[in-house]
């Protein structure tokens, strides 16, 4: 390991030039390995060294990571020799950043140096770089060669997930994982076509060394974690599907004005107040007599320009019109159309991709101390108080939890009612059984499960009552004790 | 195997009429020949409006306000009654969009592809005609294609082909359009492409909204904040007790 300490480590900061020097051969159009052969060699020997002294019988970091690749799908793996997959992972990393535009990651740069901003990876990087500093919280600002490495290694765990995730043994062996997660979807079909990439997108940030519990990463918590990825996704899957109709209901029915205006007068106020009325009707007009061109209306860009040009407005102001429409328009189309969009989402009206959130009955005090508490509380995660307190962007928040911006109110729904059970199962006047009742949803196996949930509810176990019954009874006790103790309930 | 990265996207009425919109001008003998051009072109910009674009971007919500696309020769009757071709230029890269249908190879006509478009770029779209989807397969840079074609050479028509497998994921595409067109805020080069969406010069630029500004701990508004996210959302079966 490295002796330096406070600056940073020779090896690392020579990072730069090498990509340099490899990117400028790449752009005369040398496509030689010999392109990548400084920098890959650079990065594997400062990736192969032991960070974590502890561990140090398991070897360095790089050989640990694809270790852990292997331990988690061992099957997938079957046909590469770990020597083969790293060497294989580098080289294809190395060219991949090769063709990644500096802007790209400079932005990534940027990110990276923002107070809160994907502390376990900073923190990883360190280790490498200067390892006194690791431990600090928070992170000192990183070098441009220190975000290099901390951009590379999400680029190769993404490598050697898509490595797993291509595998025809990984379609085999997670058959059944991959055709649940689509069966909440509306199109499964479709939903299973672009699976993969979607859980190939979300590889970036998986880390098989930092897994949800102390343990590491087993086959239930990655299939956990892949639903989770999934849902998200088709959270936004369905929000792309009310823009697409909404947008032909704007086009070919000529009924769209009188429904936006209906739609409109029936709007809470609060939606009213963002929303303007006459130039929503402009535009639908112009719309429907002007702009009937097919070609046109295939691009969003497009439409916009011509819509701006003929109505001398800015392309920004058409921009947060055609938004409005779509908002109004999309209330229609969710209310009315067979979509069945909301099905997985149950009540959510979900187009909240058009933030709503001022529809909300003031807070009169009620529940905000157990506000301050769910936020101080230790196990509720850094994010959600940066989000409360605005102290990273939205935007960032949303990528490091792999979500679109919309779905983050359902990931701070989470957090909260997790903590509410945790508040909840802290009152010695909460019944033991219904807790050892509410932690058998971390047992994997359904039969365990099973057996367990008859092991604490006798009634269960004779089959008196159903598992969904039992689990209302407890949602409904936890409703009662927020009522009776001033806690803001969420359902 | 880069299929099964690839992102799909649905063939809607919208796009087809698009494509017939264009084809009306030409010879019937044409039109079915070059609709899978059209089909493909018309369900590559849904696809990069809707995914390509906010990938690259903060705001994942909507487009930007002065993105540009544009077409030089495939939205043109008199162009398609002569030539297979998809030319669409975005921010200033060429890229040449090939049709590719089911159980079909890549196939790129390279006289059109290197000297008509003189694209940067050839991307694969898969067209499942069954299933009414448009498959975004991956994309191709200039020099991969010329070093595959030194070893592979064309037919006598003038036909190239490139392995599927061997295509970079289309989720890169936005970088490398980045990549390619490093300066994005110059004007788009407006030489290379132009029907349609012709750029509007007149039109004030999109002006960046500017992240927030770090606020103070402010314990009043920072629980406001939560509750009305919280009070907005009504949660989903997700966090429900599981039943069996």
């Amino acid at each position: 390991m490295s002796l330096s300490t406070r600056s940073p480590d020779l090896e690392v900061e020579q990072l730069p030039q090498l990509l340099q020097a490899a990117r400028s051969r790449y752009l005369a159009g040398e496509r030689s390995l010999a392109v990548i052969k400084p920098l890959s060699q650079a990065l594997r020997a400062i990736l192969e060294r032991n960070i974590d002294t502890q561990l140090s019988q398991r070897g360095g970091y790089l050989q640990r990571l694809v270790e852990a690749y292997y331990r988690l799908f061992p099957r997938c793996l079957e046909h590469l020799s770990r020597d083969q997959l790293q060497q294989q992972a580098v080289q294809k990393t190395v060219q991949r950043l090769l063709q990644i535009p500096a802007t790209i990651i400079q932005d990534e740069y940027d990110r990276l140096n923002r107070g809160q901003y994907n502390q376990p990876l900073k923190q990883l990087v360190l280790a490498f770089s200067r390892p006194a500093l690791a431990n600090r919280n928070p992170s000192p600002q990183l070098t441009e060669a220190e975000c290099f490495l901390a951009f590379f290694i999400q680029c190769l765990r993404q490598e050697l997930g898509a490595t797993v995730l291509l595998s025809p043994q990984f379609r085999q062996e997670y058959r059944d994982l991959l055709r649940t997660v689509c069966l909440g979807s509306s199109d499964p079909e479709q939903c299973q076509s672009n699976l993969t990439g979607w859980l190939w997108e979300a590889m970036k940030s998986f880390d098989p060394l930092k897994p949800f519990g102390a343990t590491g990463h087993g086959r239930p918590t990655f299939e956990a974690w892949a639903r989770t990825v999934v849902s998200n996704k088709l959270a936004d899957e369905k929000r792309k599907l009310l823009k697409r109709e909404a947008d032909e209901l704007l086009f070919y029915d000529n009924r769209a004005l009188q429904v936006f205006q209906d739609r409109y007068q029936a709007a809470p106020p609060e939606v009213q107040r963002e929303i303007d009325p006459k130039a929503c009707a402009q535009l639908i007009t112009i719309v429907q007599t002007e702009i009937t061109d097919p070609r046109i209306r295939a691009s969003t860009a497009r439409l916009r320009q011509h819509i701006a040009q003929l109505l001398g407005w800015t392309v920004e102001h058409t921009r947060d019109t055609h938004q409005q429409v779509r908002r109004i328009l999309g209330r229609y189309v969710q209310s009315t159309r067979s979509l069945n969009i909301c099905s997985t989402d149950g009540n959510q009206e979900w187009i909240d991709n058009y933030p709503d959130t001022r529809t909300l009955p003031t807070s009169n005090g009620q529940g905000v101390e157990c506000m301050a508490e769910f936020l101080n509380d230790p196990q509720t995660p850094t994010w959600v108080r940066d989000w409360c307190e605005r102290r990273r962007t939205q935007a960032e928040i949303a990528r490091e939890l792999f979500v679109s911006q919309p779905t983050i109110s359902r990931c701070l729904g989470r957090e909260y009612r997790l903590w509410l059970y945790r508040k909840f199962f802290q009152d010695p006047q909460i019944p033991q059984w219904m807790r050892r009742w509410y932690e058998t949803q971390s047992i994997p196996s359904p039969h365990q499960r099973r057996q367990t949930r008859r092991e604490i509810h006798p009634d269960y176990a004779r089959g008196l009552c159903t598992a969904k019954q039992i689990d209302e009874q407890i949602e409904a006790t936890l409703a009662q004790w927020c009522e009776h103790n001033g806690i803001y309930y969420l359902p | 195997m880069t299929s099964f990265l690839a992102p799909t996207v649905p063939i809607r009425s919208l796009i087809l009429d698009a494509a017939h919109g264009v084809l009306q001008g030409c010879r019937p003998s044409r039109q079915r020949q070059v609709l899978p051009y059209l089909v493909a072109l018309y369900s590559f910009i849904d696809w990069w409006e809707n995914e390509g674009v906010p990938r690259k971007q903060e705001d994942l919500d909507d487009l930007p306000g002065d993105l540009t696309l544009s077409t030089t020769w495939c939205e043109r009757p008199e162009a398609l009654d002569l030539l297979d071709i998809a030319d669409l230029n975005l921010e200033g890269v060429q890229l040449s969009i090939h049709p590719v249908e089911t159980g079909e190879s890549l196939r790129i006509h390279c006289p059109t592809f290197l000297g008509v478009i003189n694209a940067d770029l050839a991307v694969a779209v898969g067209l499942d005609r069954d299933r009414r989807q448009a498959q975004m397969l991956g994309f191709c840079d200039r020099q991969t294609l010329l070093d595959y074609w030194q070893h592979h050479p064309a037919d006598a028509q003038g036909y190239g082909t490139f392995p599927l497998e061997q295509l970079q994921p289309i989720f890169y595409l936005p970088e490398q359009i980045s990549f390619l067109n490093p300066l994005p805020q110059s004007t788009p080069l407006a030489t290379k492409g132009n029907t349609y969406g012709q750029p509007l010069e007149n039109l004030p630029q999109r002006v960046l909204a500017a992240e927030p500004e770090q606020l103070p701990l402010h314990n009043a508004t920072t629980i406001q904040r939560l509750l009305q996210a919280l009070q907005d959302y009504t949660e989903t079966s997700e966090i429900s007790l599981s039943q069996d």
